[in-house]
């Protein structure tokens, strides 16, 4: 009888032990993780009192543009686009420059790779996928777009904090000064910095070849 | 170069013409040419610096960035607009000048107690300005059926902004349904608070755990 009811105390001492195990494995589980949400602040816009009638809180002009481009700014020349970047392509002109195909105007482009891009790349601290890069764009001799493009690869299969980052940093600008647009074709992440004059050109976006 | 020291010493070059000009009305002694022009272009000098603004140096003693700094900000709302088609979230800060008379509370000047319509749509098209599909930009305070009908719709407006009166963050709590983030808004006194508030009302709501958040000052810096 003694027996029994030592052996019974000691499974319960078991079951205890055994619980607290248990739930001492789910404190010890690590809390699941939380991504970060970068949120895109775009100008302000500044409400009479009546809030009637509205305006842009701040004056923004190409100034603002080029502390971000290192100097870039819509209507250079390829030449002299060229010139400003890390490493200048020699001898580049406007003959020499291929025509963009989704454009039915005559549009030319010449790219860099985004890395090593100094100023253009600023602001971004992820990685970017080696074979992102930047297009130029330029109809009648002048600039009238940047495209970012990003391409996920084996080293960054997620560029998208880079996205957000270049995104967000091109978005603070007013878009009577600079138009910035975002979105996705297939696998690229596309980030359009587009002159807010040029009219016809805005609404067309880069098509993938064979989309 | 400020005119007062200019228009101080016109006065007193002034006193010192007039008495030469005293002596320039006796005709035994011949000015030259030169001479005469130089107290003619000093009299015009001197009125030039006459019509100079009168109360430039009005308040100089004032620092004026010690004033500016205690004043209180203008109304700030704060809302949360998003992009279905890239998940990017959008902060359009509208500040509202303050009515004449205007009293902060607590150093938080008022806001309006009801927002017109149009101020929510101008949040909109601030997104719609910047996307591909303009259908894609919605409200990021969304209801449950909005992984069903990812629809502005299915997304309530004043619950995705924040006042600058009664809160100094907005913050914004998501999970993910396949591709799309499902977010909704939260405001508070410090980014965890609106960032509590935020998911506490994503979960609710949705009945998911919301780990993906963001947030950010109710007023532009």
């Amino acid at each position: 009888m003694k027996g029994k009811r030592v052996l019974t105390t000691r499974r319960w001492m078991a079951g205890l032990v055994l619980l607290a195990l248990s739930a001492g494995t789910g404190w010890a589980q690590a809390e699941p993780e939380r991504t970060p949400k970068r949120l895109v602040a775009l100008p302000p816009i500044a409400w009479d009192p009546e809030m009637t009638d509205a305006r842009p809180l701040l004056h923004q002009g190409p100034s603002d543009l080029t502390a971000l481009t290192g100097g870039i700014l819509f209507g250079l020349r390829p030449e002299a686009v060229n010139g400003l970047l890390p490493e200048p392509t020699a001898g580049l002109g406007w003959n020499d420059l291929p025509i963009v195909n989704e454009f039915t105007q005559d549009v030319r482009y010449f790219w860099i790779k985004l890395a090593g891009s100094r100023e253009l790349s600023g602001g971004i601290a992820s990685c970017t996928g080696a074979n992102s890069y930047i297009v130029f764009l330029f109809r009648d001799h002048s600039l009238f777009r940047m495209s970012y493009r990003f391409l996920p690869d084996a080293d960054c299969p997620d560029p998208s904090q880079a996205v957000q980052a270049v995104f967000a940093r091109y978005s603070a600008i007013a878009r009577d000064v600079a138009l910035t647009v975002h979105y996705r074709n297939g696998h690229t992440e596309v980030v359009d910095v587009t002159d807010p004059g040029s009219r016809e050109l805005l609404s067309t976006r880069w098509l993938a070849r064979g989309q | 170069m400020s005119p007062i020291p200019v228009r101080a010493s016109c006065s007193a070059r002034a006193g010192w013409l007039g008495g030469s000009s005293m002596r320039l009305m006796q005709p035994q002694f011949p000015w030259p040419a030169r001479m005469a022009r130089t107290i003619l272009a000093m009299l015009l000098a001197c009125s030039a610096a006459r019509a100079a603004p009168v109360q430039f140096d009005l308040n100089l003693g004032v620092p004026d960035v010690v004033l500016d700094s205690e004043q209180p900000r203008a109304c700030t709302i704060t809302y949360l607009v998003t992009d279905v088609t890239t998940d990017d979230t959008y902060a359009v800060r509208m500040q509202v000048m303050p009515r004449q008379g205007a009293k902060p509370v607590a150093g938080r000047l008022p806001c309006p107690q009801t927002v017109p319509p149009r101020v929510a749509a101008r949040a909109l098209n601030a997104c719609i300005a910047r996307v591909a599909d303009p259908k894609g930009c919605v409200f990021s305070d969304m209801s449950r059926n909005f992984a069903q009908g990812p629809e502005l719709i299915n997304t309530a407006e004043n619950s995705s902004r924040c006042m600058s009166d009664s809160a100094d963050f907005i913050g914004v709590a998501c999970w993910k349904s396949g591709e799309l983030d499902i977010c909704n808004v939260g405001c508070g006194k410090t980014r965890e608070d609106a960032q509590t508030a935020a998911r506490e009302r994503c979960e609710t709501k949705q009945q998911q755990s919301c780990l993906t958040s963001g947030t950010l000052p109710v007023l532009a810096p």
